[in-house]
Formats: C-alpha cells, structure tokens, sequence
C-alpha cells in the first residue's frame, strides 16, 4: 500500500506538472469578457508565459472552458452540449460577474441564467465587470496550483464532481432538467437569514 | 422638448400624410416625435397598401424599413406595430403605426415588400406576441423555441420550467 502510494506520487507529480502547464482552454465567449480574454491571449499580457498556451476552436482538443460572457437560457444547453464533448479532465473557469450571480441582470432578467454554477461545475471564480486580464491570469494559475494537488488515486471523485448540474435535453425540447440528487450550492447575496456558519462552503472541502 | 409646446396645436397631416389620404388610406395623424418625423396610425387591414404606396411611388420611394419594433398599451387593450421608414433618395423619414388587439394581435407582414423585416419580425413576435400574417419562418429569434410568454409584455409573469434554475 505504502509503495503504491509513493508511485503514485511521483507519478502524479509529473501527470500535473505537464498537465498544469499546457492547458488549453475552448474558444468560448459569449459577451464582452471575451475582449479580455482575447486581450489576455494576445502579446501585451500572453498567457503562454503561464503555460496556458493555445486557444482550441474545437471541444475535443481543450481541458478548460473559460465561460466570458452571459449565458442566456438560449445558450445554456449548447454550453452543456460543449462541456460534454470535452474530453476529461476538464475544468471550468466561470469568468466575470454575469457568470457568478447574473451580474447586473441579477434582479429581474427574464432571459439570462443567474451564474454559470447552476449548469456546470466551476472550478475557479473570476469577479469583475469585465475582469482585467491580469485577474484571468491569476485565476489560471489558481487553477493550475488545483490541479497540482491532484492525484489519480481521486478519480472517482473527480468525476463525481465534474457533472453537469442539469441533464442535456431530448432530442425535441429544450429544456434542461436539473439532476435532482445533487445538491447545488448558491452563493446568495439577496436571501435574508443566511446562517454563514451552518452553510456548507465548497471551497473549504 | 419641442413636443411640449406642441400640445395644444390640432395634428394636422402634412405632406406624406396627404399623399396617403389622396390615395384612399385612413390616416390619423399623431404627435410627432421631436416635431421632424411625420407619425400617424393607419388601420391595420390598409398596412399592405399603405407599405407599397410608400415604397413604389415615385415621390416617396422609401426603400429602406429602418426597424420594426411593437408598444404594448394594456390601458387601450391593444399593441401597436410600429414601422420606421427612410428613403435613401429623397432623404425624408416617415413613422407608420398599426394597432391589433392584445388578445390575438395579428398585423401582415412587410417581408414581401422589404427583405429586413424577416428578423425584426421575429424579434417583435419573440418579445411581444405580435403574430404576423404571411411572414416565412414565423419562430421566435431570441428565446428558445419552447419558451412559455411574451417577455416585454407588461403583464407578463415569468413561469417557464427553466427559471428554476434562477431560485435561490
């Protein structure tokens, strides 16, 4: 038992090491975060430095999917749609406020989905309206100091944790239904009585 | 506000207005906005018409439909389709108005006439409900295709199945 474990360490180390520093994340943005996320792959700030090299134009060649922008119930289930034809592992960065709570469409939006959290599982949080580029590159390397703590040893749990929170549609609907066993957690900012302290954090897991 | 000032002065039709009155449309002249565009309401049946009379005769040509957009008036029971007309020729601008009831609000449709009106229908459908006749591809454009109301009613109320994601 012992020796598994010191293999899987070392192993480990080098599956993240490589793994931590070439992600490449999906062509994805829907709004105005997108300016700086591109700003952000381009030459005045270059996320290659951090290892975070080349923008995929397909779902089946990327690890990460920075969501810039606002989701809108229309986009949702093809959001889902690409999420899913993302080959594991994979990571979501739920990029700027629209992503987080709704953003300014919080309050009473008939058309825009209240943070990106409800629909995919999110690794890291960017706030920011839009986030400067220097806020995505911290947050890429949040993600990358993430996935070095890694082990293969998790795997089951990895997966259990990187779900959709909804199930893709039928074939003749739209809808997206979400999966009644697991729990989603809000980040409320409007609910009164939030008892802070009863309320499980994900992020101190 | 030069409307203001305007108040109390009867609406009278001017130049595009009588040339529609001449030729057998009902107009009703109504306040101008920002006393430069002519506005006026025309029965819906007469849209059609009035639409081809604006853009095949030779004095008006107004070859360009600069937007569709729609008003909902609960108080009045009705929507208004509202059609903003410019002619890249003469360079004159013209706002033509037409009413439906709120209950099933169907207005023709221009797309035979002016090839834009194909989407900005569509939006006004999407976001008001304003069905119109004839048009080719008569789906929402912005909401998804199931999508339970017309969200810029003023009496909507959202309950579609997909706000339970917004619960908290």
């Amino acid at each position: 038992m012992a020796i598994t474990k010191i293999i899987f360490t070392t192993v480990d180390f080098f599956y993240n090491w490589a793994r931590a520093n070439s992600i490449w994340p999906l062509t994805f943005a829907t709004s105005c975060c997108a300016i700086e996320m591109m700003s952000t792959g381009a030459s005045n700030f270059d996320m290659a430095r951090f290892g975070c090299e080349v923008y995929r134009a397909t779902p089946r060649q990327s690890d990460l999917m920075i969501t810039a922008g606002t989701i809108t119930h229309k986009m949702a289930p093809a959001m889902v749609r690409l999420y899913e034809q993302m080959p594991e592992p994979k990571y979501v960065i739920a990029m700027g406020a629209c992503t987080i709570t709704g953003g300014m469409y919080e309050n009473d939006s008939y058309s825009v989905v209240r943070g990106v959290d409800r629909i995919l599982p999110v690794d890291v949080y960017i706030p920011g309206c839009p986030p400067r580029p220097e806020a995505l590159l911290d947050g890429i390397i949040q993600l990358q100091k993430k996935m070095r703590k890694e082990t293969l040893l998790d795997r089951k749990k990895y997966l259990e944790a990187h779900k959709p929170k909804v199930m893709l549609p039928p074939e003749d609907s739209d809808i997206l239904h979400p999966i009644p066993e697991m729990e989603i957690y809000h980040w409320g900012v409007q609910q009164e009585g939030y008892d802070l302290t009863k309320l499980p954090l994900l992020r101190e897991k | 506000m030069s409307n203001d000032d305007n108040n109390n002065t009867p609406l009278t039709l001017k130049k595009i207005g009588l040339f529609l009155k001449e030729n057998g449309v009902s107009v009703q002249p109504l306040q101008e906005s920002a006393n430069v565009v002519e506005t006026f309401l025309i029965e819906t049946k007469q849209l059609i018409k009035t639409c081809e009379l604006l853009k095949n005769n030779k004095d008006m040509k107004f070859d360009l439909l600069v937007s569709i957009s729609g008003v909902d008036k609960p108080d009045e029971n009705s929507i208004e389709s509202v059609y903003h007309l410019f002619s890249t020729e003469y360079h004159h601008k013209v706002v033509v108005k037409a009413k439906a009831p709120r209950d099933n609000p169907v207005v023709p449709s221009v797309t035979n006439l002016w090839i834009t009106a194909d989407w900005h229908e569509r939006e006004t459908f999407d976001l008001l409900g304003i069905k119109y006749d004839n048009h080719p591809n008569m789906k929402r454009l912005l909401m998804p295709d199931d999508w339970i109301g017309y969200p810029l009613r003023k009496d909507y109320i959202e309950n579609d199945e997909r706000l339970i994601w917004n619960k908290r």
